[in-house]
């Protein structure tokens, strides 16, 4: 039996592999890149909406202190760049501002699944970042390592996949390829 | 049934199986590399350096004047820190001069230098905070007549207590 999902794709089981469902439709994957969106575009607004205290740099409670708890354990290469960063503390707390806004942005790509390949590498390098520098912490169980390596890995997932139908990607990539060429590389970015 | 060639959905091809089978490998390594690395997961004994405060007292230097005490909390949650509540110099096992909570918590501010500008040694109404990954020397001066009984060169272990009865220790050789 052929079935066609709404990109155009032929779903049908070739003849020697009935059995076997080698195509999925990429819709099957929304939940898990809504989900990972709000992940971070959520961290943002826990920032600059649900408790803006942690953007003020007068205040105890500043996210630099967070930040900065997450020194003792980490790992290379980040352990001496945010040693060195905390030791700077107007410039750990710009830093912070930004980190914020490329969470809002990432996750804001991933949710409406524009460019979705370019901001699941964002989403990689922010949880792999949160792994290195955080993976250690955890009062009562492995929690931020579980934290950086599954959304690290499922974000990984979308660097290949794409958005699927669902997506702002859907309407860009009827006008565009999708990639990008910089120097000698071709880099597929939608 | 039959299904036409040009309907038949295209058997996967070996740049996305490689790209698959790379992802496993690329998820698997970091995944039980970090699970080693930060939890001995795999080797040796299951560790969480999140779970309770652990001091690292290196750099700590004793003249026969004033102990002074480098800690640096690498450990338990980042909310709640490191109560220190006694602090104390011992020679052959004989407790030279001990403070206590009381004379902790009233160590003035100018007697801590801490190194970072977030997480911050502090005195509190018990004893000394040491927040997590809050690093610094706090001088405390010893008592005159326990000075003269402190010489140059000989060994000594200071001993700092949390509230909680943990302790940690480091052999120090007096300093002129």
């Amino acid at each position: 039996m052929a079935t066609q999902t709404d990109n155009g794709e032929i779903l049908a089981p070739s003849p020697h592999q009935e059995r076997i469902v080698r195509w999925i439709p990429v819709n099957y994957l929304i939940a898990v890149r809504f989900i990972l969106g709000w992940q971070f575009i959520s961290a943002a607004f826990r920032r600059y909406l649900n408790d803006p205290s942690k953007l003020d740099y007068a205040a105890k409670s500043n996210i630099g202190h967070k930040f900065s708890t997450m020194v003792p354990h980490s790992i290379w290469p980040l352990n001496h760049i945010m040693s060195a960063l905390i030791l700077h503390p107007h410039m750990a707390f710009d830093f912070l501002i930004v980190f914020t806004w490329i969470e809002f942005t990432v996750g804001l790509f991933l949710i409406t699944g524009t460019l979705t390949r370019l901001s699941a590498l964002g989403a990689v390098l922010l949880s792999f970042g949160i792994l290195w520098g955080d993976g250690w912490q955890g009062v009562t169980c492995v929690d931020e390592w579980q934290i950086g390596t599954v959304e690290g890995i499922a974000a990984m997932v979308f660097m290949f996949a794409g958005s699927g139908p669902w997506g702002i990607d859907r309407w860009l990539l009827k006008h565009w390829d999708g990639y990008i060429h910089i120097g000698f590389w071709r880099i597929r970015i939608a | 049934m039959h299904i036409s060639e040009a309907q038949r959905a295209p058997a996967e091809t070996g740049a996305q199986k490689k790209q698959a089978l790379g992802m496993l490998v690329v998820a698997v390594v970091i995944t039980l590399f970090t699970y080693q690395v930060f939890h001995h997961g795999l080797w040796g004994k299951l560790v969480s350096y999140g779970k309770k405060p652990d001091l690292v007292l290196t750099g700590t230097a004793v003249t026969p004047r004033t102990l002074k005490l480098a800690v640096y909390n690498t450990g338990g949650p980042g909310t709640y820190g490191e109560f220190t509540t006694r602090v104390t110099i011992a020679a052959h096992g004989r407790p030279i001069d001990v403070w206590t909570s009381h004379q902790l918590a009233l160590t003035p501010a100018a007697s801590i230098q801490n190194y970072y500008p977030f997480q911050k040694i502090s005195a509190g109404p018990n004893g000394l905070i040491v927040p997590l990954a809050a690093k610094g020397i706090v001088s405390l001066p010893l008592r005159l007549h326990t000075g003269e009984v402190l010489r140059p060169k000989e060994t000594v272990t200071v001993t700092v207590e949390d509230v909680s009865g943990l302790t940690w220790t480091i052999p120090e050789t007096v300093r002129p």
